[in-house]
């Protein structure tokens, strides 16, 4: 071998070391989001399970705390998934949903609109959650575009070790046992709490001295309601029934005026709490913030009896290949619900 | 077409700092005209240095001055100098004036070295232009050299800068122990900031075919203050020699005019500086007219004193008011909370693995900065392959131990503002 193909070849052999060393490195620096702030690997966690959901969900904390596809399928047969992540703004949420007709055609997409109120990006640290573990495609260059605040760069995305090397000296056991592997701590996208905080006092409502949504976030919710009828997928507007932040009647009147304009279904659960059944006294873990299980259980069979009847979405019980798929995941999931009460039965005993 | 492309470039950049581009580029082209006037119509030698001065001097001795935005461009003090010299040689008929208007743009406005310096003499610039050589040698010759600089800059500046900040921000509750604490870490950050960034301008100059001057010389090791600013912002001392100490008469007619043409260098020194650092130039002028007076046999405790009495006087820089800086530097002989600075410098910003990080990158400086002629010569010998595996392995080290990201402005350097 002449001497130039020698340093050419040896070369290449070093370049390629750099990139295998550089490549676990940043993954090492990078948060698991398994054990602490489990919200940043939800939106990863629905590549293993992407295809064949009757019903696509995305929003905020408000969508993966209050509604369980489990509930949905026990009861009505639907095939549910929950495309929620900690503040995700309208463009995110329009962004997850382009990703996810990359991956199938649900019939039904529910847009939970408390996002609305916020029509400019909120903290690195929520954009992180929603992007950091998201696959790459047009989709997440799009969101990171659209989501980042004026000290974000673009290229930490791209390379998150320009944003995570500072963690060298926080590392801890879990970065080196999720290296390479991650786990479920959702089921199909629901974030389950079984403890019990009840409702207190709420901070006072207040006069916001303006209560328009910002036309950036009509912007995207027109996006995604063309997006929606490109794909045949019928777009439906819900608000969980949270006790706070305040879903002022300004918000829900400008909402109430987009659906009828374009013809779509809007449910505003936060006025039908005595419908659902909901009593924050016991189906809520924070306070009124969030709903607990008990809480998404009531919620998710009040909305599972809308979508079946109003909105003609198949029973699958009776489809043996979902069926067995469900099935099991019912059994984890019921497993769990008990593993948790008892913990925490176990908890107060002490 | 390269310089064409590198002064475009240069100027280009220097515009994001505002309008005051427009001054560069006047200064440029006036300095260049006078130049070519200066063989003959001596006279304009003159004018242009004692406007250039006047200018600097304004600008130093106040603040904010008329239209600050635009005739206070960022680097003036760098190509200042560079001007006034090319000017006072051609006066002196050492050169022929540059008539390639290109050629005198890039060597005011050399964008790698504007901000920052080495102050490079003309005819070495224009023999470094002529001799441009891109190759691919050069170019991982001078990623490694930037590379380097940065590392000096991201892992031990930036995690020192910290706590000088942290305790130069309060001088009424940090003095004595933490002081001293400040001085000697300052003395390290201002050098491998300093240093770092001259490491970074000579390897992106490199890269680009160029050599500059080097600007340090492990001053550190240094066994007195005069040894010192023979190895200290080496471009700068070589300027105040050539321009200031040589035409007063250097050491010439006694020991009498030796101390006043010492102190007037130191003087200018202090100027360029700033108004502030009139004092501390006198000082370190004192000292280095002692010259070796104050040496022992012992080339450790050499090292050790100078080393000292350097960071002490760093003091005018760390507390740019004078009275500040005085009482400070007193203090670390009066008050001795030394059990208070260990209790609470764990809690003044840095971690233990921040410190672990700057120390270890201490060590390798004072290694790198010992024997930094073998390691260059070794680094020459080594294979394109071994040379991209330093560059890899510093790469990596930079990204995963570096301090940077949202939150730290690694582009300022604090000799950029002098």
């Amino acid at each position: 071998m002449k001497k130039k193909e020698k340093d050419i070849l040896s070369t290449g052999v070093v370049l390629v070391v750099f990139c295998i060393i550089f490549t676990l490195i940043s993954m090492l620096l990078q948060p698991k989001y398994m054990t602490e702030l489990e919200e940043g690997s939800f939106i990863s966690q629905y590549y293993r399970e992407a295809g064949g959901h009757d019903v696509i969900f995305l929003g905020d904390c408000e969508v993966y705390a209050n509604y369980s596809p489990m509930e949905l399928y026990r009861d009505y047969g639907i095939t549910a998934y929950i495309r929620g992540t900690p503040q995700q703004l309208v463009w995110m949420s329009y962004y997850v949903a382009e990703e996810t007709f990359r991956y199938e055609t649900p019939r039904v997409l529910v847009f939970n609109v408390n996002a609305m109120r916020y029509s400019e990006p909120v903290s690195e640290a929520y954009n992180r959650l929603t992007i950091d573990q998201m696959r790459w495609s047009g989709s997440k260059a799009g969101m990171i575009l659209a989501s980042m605040t004026e000290e974000e760069q673009f290229l930490s995305y791209v390379f998150p070790i320009l944003r995570y090397h500072s963690r060298f000296d926080q590392l801890t056991q879990e970065d080196f046992t999720w290296l390479f592997r991650v786990r479920d701590n959702t089921f199909n996208g629901f974030h389950l709490h079984t403890e019990i905080i009840p409702a207190g006092a709420l901070p006072a409502e207040r006069v916001l001295p303006d209560y328009q949504f910002g036309d950036i976030c009509f912007e995207y919710l027109d996006k995604l309601r063309l997006l929606c009828g490109e794909n045949g997928t019928e777009l439906i507007l819900v608000k969980a029934p949270s006790l706070y932040p305040y879903w002022y009647k300004e918000y829900d009147a400008q909402i109430r005026e987009y659906a009828s304009e374009y013809g779509l279904s809007y449910y505003n659960f936060a006025e039908l709490t005595e419908d659902i059944g909901l009593d924050f006294s016991e189906d809520t873990y924070d306070g009124g913030y969030h709903l607990n299980l008990s809480g998404a259980v009531k919620l998710s069979r009040y909305f599972g009896s809308i979508l079946t009847e109003g909105h003609g979405l198949t029973d699958h019980r009776q489809d043996p290949e979902i069926a067995s798929v469900y099935n099991e995941k019912l059994q984890i999931y019921d497993k769990t619900i008990e593993e948790r009460i008892r913990e925490q039965e176990d908890e107060k005993d002490r | 077409m390269i310089n064409l492309i590198i002064f475009v470039i240069g100027i280009a950049v220097y515009a994001g700092y505002g309008i005051s581009v427009l001054y560069l580029l006047a200064v440029t082209l006036l300095s260049y005209l006078a130049g070519r006037l200066i063989p003959r119509h001596r006279w304009v030698m003159w004018v242009s240095t004692v406007l250039q001065v006047s200018l600097l001097l304004l600008l130093r001795v106040r603040h904010r001055l008329p239209y600050q935005s635009i005739i206070a461009p960022v680097g003036i003090s760098y190509f200042t100098l560079q001007i006034i010299a090319y000017h006072v040689d051609l006066y002196r008929g050492r050169y022929e004036p540059e008539k390639n208007l290109l050629r005198f743009g890039l060597f005011v406005t050399w964008l790698p070295h504007i901000f920052i310096g080495p102050i490079e003499p003309y005819p070495r610039m224009r023999a470094a232009l002529e001799e441009r050589h891109i190759s691919v040698d050069h170019f991982l010759k001078g990623a490694v050299r930037s590379l380097w600089g940065l590392f000096q800059k991201l892992l031990i500046a930036s995690r020192l800068g910290v706590i000088v900040s942290a305790v130069s921000a309060d001088p009424d509750r940090y003095d004595g122990a933490f002081a001293l604490a400040a001085m000697l870490l300052y003395a390290v950050q201002l050098y491998a900031d300093f240093s770092g960034g001259i490491d970074i301008v000579l390897g992106v100059s490199r890269m680009l075919g160029i050599r500059m001057s080097e600007n340090f010389d492990a001053p550190y090791f240094s066994q007195s203050v005069s040894e010192f600013w023979r190895r200290w912002h080496m471009t700068l001392g070589a300027w105040l020699r050539e321009y200031v100490y040589i035409p007063l008469g250097g050491s010439r007619r006694g020991r009498l005019r030796k101390f006043r043409n010492t102190m007037a260098a130191f003087l200018v020194s202090g100027i360029w500086h700033g108004g502030g650092y009139l004092l501390w130039g006198l000082i370190h002028g004192i000292f280095v007219f002692l010259g070796d007076s104050f040496k022992t046999k012992s080339k450790l405790l050499n090292r050790a004193l100078t080393f000292l009495l350097v960071s002490l006087l760093w003091s005018f820089f760390i507390w740019p008011d004078t009275a500040d800086a005085l009482r400070m530097a007193g203090s670390v002989f009066t008050v001795f909370n030394y059990n208070v600075l260990f209790a609470e410098i764990g809690g003044m910003g840095l971690g233990p693995g921040d410190w672990i990080v700057s120390g270890a990158a201490c060590v390798l400086l004072g290694l790198y900065d010992w024997k930094s002629k073998s390691l260059r010569a070794r680094f020459c010998t080594f294979s394109p392959a071994a040379k991209i595996s330093v560059i890899c392995l510093l790469a990596l080290t930079i990204l995963t131990f570096g301090r940077y990201g949202i939150g730290f402005s690694a582009s300022e350097f604090i000799y950029s503002r002098f």
